[in-house]
């Protein structure tokens, strides 16, 4: 198998549910230590792909391959590569924390020592050590969290699908989290994750799909869709005086669009690249204008995901 | 902790290891075998043994035991000494409660241990891993298994005691208690079962009330049974006959035990996997299994019983219509994933494509089936009469009459699935369809065929007495004739109209079936056959050493 091949190649994915379409041709590609976010509103259909790709549902159309395998005639040598996370925990009644990754060890195959030292590796890995004999009913939402990520991780799977890993998590838990994810991924693992919580995503993901209604909308690095989205330099300039002047100056310009006026901030944005900006400046200062601060603005990827997507839900 | 304590912990390494003692050996034997157990039993055991139910079902018996035992001695007195009722009186009480635990507790608990994986979505995580749907029934049938052997070891005692008293030997003890085991078991595989029909909640609530209700259904009488075998009927192990009984009813158990394991199975299988060559295998062993024992029975009894081969065709008519009716709700296209396996010879093709998955493949299997067992049973009759045998019962007298009572059932079982199978064609084409929607319109079919002459008959023409050909579409009256009253004049000549309905049936089908069955074999993906190579290589053994340096080499 060539090392470069995607580990998870999603092509042109349909699920259909009577006569909701809930992925409408989805497609897109994880290579091995790429962490992929997934955004989108709830009922957007990332659960629905996710639940395909960890061999949970069956696509109308179209197809998922896991490290080559499909994930609809290959189901059994697609789980032996993927752990999936989903939105819930699934866990036992009347297990500790040992017991329940100890059986799922198990359920992946692991025998001996080797499941031995993959237990004691997940749960190092996730700062379980301290809590093996605990019940896992006495876990908090964090800890629970974690051993989720145990679970997924036990078998040493080159894929992982998370499907809203850092919900309900406080700010701690989520750091740490996104510690583990970035672990992950330097081991050489394909990551597919979704979240609501997109300045995190930002940070931590390489490639990001946006989804609404079944349909991706955009796919690639949080800078390309933010370029996709905003081919314009955004600039910001506070002056000390006379924004209504700088309006004016403004208007006259071909290269200037949407100039807004804010108190003492004037906002517009900018056809050209960074060396035409500090002609620009130095133009302002030229005219008179008593300029306090000029830069470009960048969207976030909230705003981003704000403009492509239009909250719509099926 | 002491002051000599840390000095001793630095010197261990260097002492001598103190030698493994027999306890130590069979602990590390125990847990190099649990490596290999099915892990869903190992993880049910250690739920089990910490949950409220199990504690509370082992302490009740344990405490209804004991308080048996005290009041039962107590309130025979001295005549448990010398009466032949104190045996079979204590018995049957402690055989009464441990039986609830078993045969009500247990397979309850079966089914809610997989019901509740579905509630809490944890099947989820256990269908993504490596374990295979075999694995997972295995697992949790062997968890009601243990859960079986702890309440045994409970009132086995108690049940031991009892032969010490008069009236009741071990081998009675015995049979019973095998019988109790085989009856929990039963219940619990079915009850397993009914858990994989259906995912919703609603519809779970439903099965837990069907499988209570159910199973106090089988509770009751049987404790009656026993009651009355222990009290009146005491059970002759010398006699040929109750063996040879008890032999076939394993038979039947053991058969139909395999068939609701593979349908279980079936149902926690993956979608674009086959889910359904095996089932058809079971259920043609089932036939040859019967069928020999039928065989076998008339042979070695002398027969010429034709109320025997009625019996038996009857039995199997109503075995191909509900597995032939069950078949119909199976998917028509095989999946890419299926394709790979197909046969391709022409002479495989044509004996092994009738177990593929398929809704018409499954129709047409089921008709052959029961057209074979009714063909067998007239040839056997057509046997008897070229030897100038006697084969006279209820009226019925020559090889037409089995026949005609063969026809009758066989194409009975032709039309009504072969038309649920249409009708189901027809909606698929807007509309999914699956198992359980597949047999209430089978269902409903065969009840329009029953309730629509009575309607007519009652409400309208009045009549209530009698046959008429307004009762051709009732296959139980019309088969009830001609078992019946072969020479009656009102059933004269209604077999050869059904045989040409059926016909007619069965030729509609044939188009499907033909789509079926020309779906071929597809290569299997590169990726597939590069991972299928790697894993031969690394199995393989290295290459026999040609000579003895290069052997040299090799083990160096």
């Amino acid at each position: 198998m060539i090392a470069t091949q995607p580990l998870i190649e999603v092509r042109n994915l349909h699920r259909n549910f009577g006569l909701t379409k809930a992925v409408d041709g989805i497609s897109f590609e994880v290579g091995r230590g790429q962490v992929f976010g997934y955004i989108g509103p709830n009922g957007a259909g990332k659960t629905t792909s996710m639940r395909i790709l960890a061999t949970l549902d069956q696509p109308s159309s179209g197809d998922a391959l896991v490290d080559g395998f499909s994930v609809e005639n290959d189901p059994d040598r697609v789980r032996r590569r993927l752990g999936f996370m989903p939105d819930y925990f699934g866990t036992y009644a009347n297990v500790n924390v040992r017991e329940y990754l100890d059986f799922f060890a198990r359920a992946y195959g692991l025998r001996g020592t080797e499941r031995r030292k993959a237990l004691s590796y997940v749960m190092s890995f996730t700062k379980l050590d301290d809590l093996a004999e605990k019940p896992i009913s006495g876990l908090s939402k964090g800890m629970k969290q974690r051993l989720c990520l145990g679970r997924t991780m036990i078998h040493d799977p080159a894929v992982l699908v998370l499907d809203e890993p850092a919900a309900g998590l406080d700010p701690r838990a989520r750091i740490q989290l996104r510690e583990m994810i970035r672990h992950l991924a330097a081991d050489n693992k394909a990551i597919l994750i979704s979240s609501h919580i997109l300045t995190e995503l930002a940070e931590m993901c390489d490639s990001v799909g946006i989804i609404e209604r079944g349909k991706l909308l955009a796919v690639g690095s949080v800078e390309e869709i933010r370029r996709g989205q905003q081919p314009r330099a955004f600039v910001k300039v506070r002056l000390l005086d006379n924004g209504p002047g700088l309006m004016n100056w403004l208007s006259g310009r071909t290269d200037i669009h949407e100039p807004r006026l804010d108190d003492k901030n004037v906002y517009f944005s900018h056809d050209g690249d960074e060396a035409s900006e500090a002609e620009l400046l130095r133009q302002i200062v030229v005219a008179g204008f008593k300029v306090a601060a000029f830069g470009g603005q960048q969207r976030t990827l909230e705003e981003v995901f704000m403009q492509v997507t239009e909250g719509k839900v099926q | 902790m002491s002051t000599a304590e840390p000095l001793l912990a630095e010197l261990s390494p260097l002492l001598p290891a103190a030698a493994p003692n027999a306890w130590t050996r069979f602990d590390s034997l125990l847990e190099r075998g649990g490596e290999w157990l099915n892990p869903i039993l190992v993880k049910e055991c250690r739920q089990a043994l910490k949950s409220k139910q199990f504690t509370i079902t082992f302490a009740l018996l344990l405490t209804v035991g004991w308080l048996w035992s005290l009041i039962g001695v107590a309130s025979m007195g001295d005549s448990i000494r010398f009466s032949f009722d104190s045996g079979p009186y204590l018995f049957y009480w402690y055989y009464f409660f441990l039986a609830f635990a078993l045969l009500v507790v247990v397979p309850f608990s079966s089914f809610r241990s997989l019901a509740i994986e579905r509630e809490d979505n944890t099947f989820d995580l256990v269908s993504i891993s490596t374990l295979t749907p075999r694995q997972i029934v295995a697992g949790k049938l062997g968890s009601s298994i243990m859960q079986m052997l702890v309440y045994f070891s409970a009132l086995l005692p108690c049940l031991a005691f009892t032969y010490l008293l008069r009236g009741i030997d071990l081998p009675t003890i015995g049979f019973l208690t095998f019988y109790l085991f085989l009856g929990s078991l039963g219940f619990s595989m079915a009850a397993l079962f009914i858990a994989t029909v259906s995912r919703e909640k609603h519809w779970q609530s439903v099965l837990a009330v069907i499988i209570i209700v159910g199973l106090f259904s089988a509770y009751v009488p049987a404790m009656i049974g026993v009651k009355g075998m222990l009290t009146f009927q005491r059970i002759s192990f010398t006699d040929r006959d109750f063996w040879t009984g008890n032999a076939a009813f394993m038979t039947a158990y053991a058969s139909y035990f395999l068939l609701i394991y593979l349908a279980a199975c079936a149902q926690l299988t993956f979608p674009t996997d086959n889910r359904s060559s095996k089932l058809r295998y079971a259920m043609l062993l089932q036939q040859l299994l019967f069928s020999g024992w039928v065989g076998w029975g008339l042979l070695t009894h002398e027969g010429r019983d034709v109320a025997a081969l009625l019996a038996y065709i009857t039995v199997l008519g109503m075995h191909w219509g509900l597995m032939g009716a069950l078949m119909t709700g199976e998917m028509g296209q095989l999946s890419a994933r299926i394709r790979r396996d197909l046969p391709q010879s022409f002479l495989g093709r044509a004996a092994f494509s009738w177990f593929n998955p398929g809704p018409t493949t499954g129709y047409v299997f089921a008709v052959a089936n029961l057209l074979a067992a009714c063909t067998l049973a007239t040839l056997l009759v057509l046997g008897w009469e070229s030897q100038g045998l006697n084969v006279r019962w209820r009226g019925m007298n020559s090889v037409g009459d089995v026949f005609v009572y063969g026809l009758g059932m066989l194409s009975y079982v032709t039309i009504f699935v072969g038309l649920g199978n249409l009708l189901v064609g027809l909606i698929r084409r807007k509309f999914a369809v699956g198992m359980l929607l597949t047999m209430v319109l089978q269902f409903s079919l065969l009840l329009f065929g029953i309730f629509t002459p009575m309607i007519v008959r009652g409400m309208l023409l009045g009549r209530y007495a009698g046959y008429d050909w307004l009762q051709i579409s009732d296959p139980f009256s019309t088969l009830s004739e001609l078992s019946s009253y072969r020479n009656s004049m009102s059933a004269d000549g209604v077999q050869y109209v059904l045989a040409f309905v059926a016909m007619a049936v069965f030729l509609a089908n044939l188009p499907r079936a033909a789509s079926e069955l020309e779906q071929t074999r597809i290569a299997k993906p590169k990726r597939v056959l590069e991972e299928d190579a790697a894993l031969v290589a690394t199995v393989q053994p290295p290459p026999a050493a040609s000579d003895p340096w290069e052997a040299a080499e090799q083990t160096s």
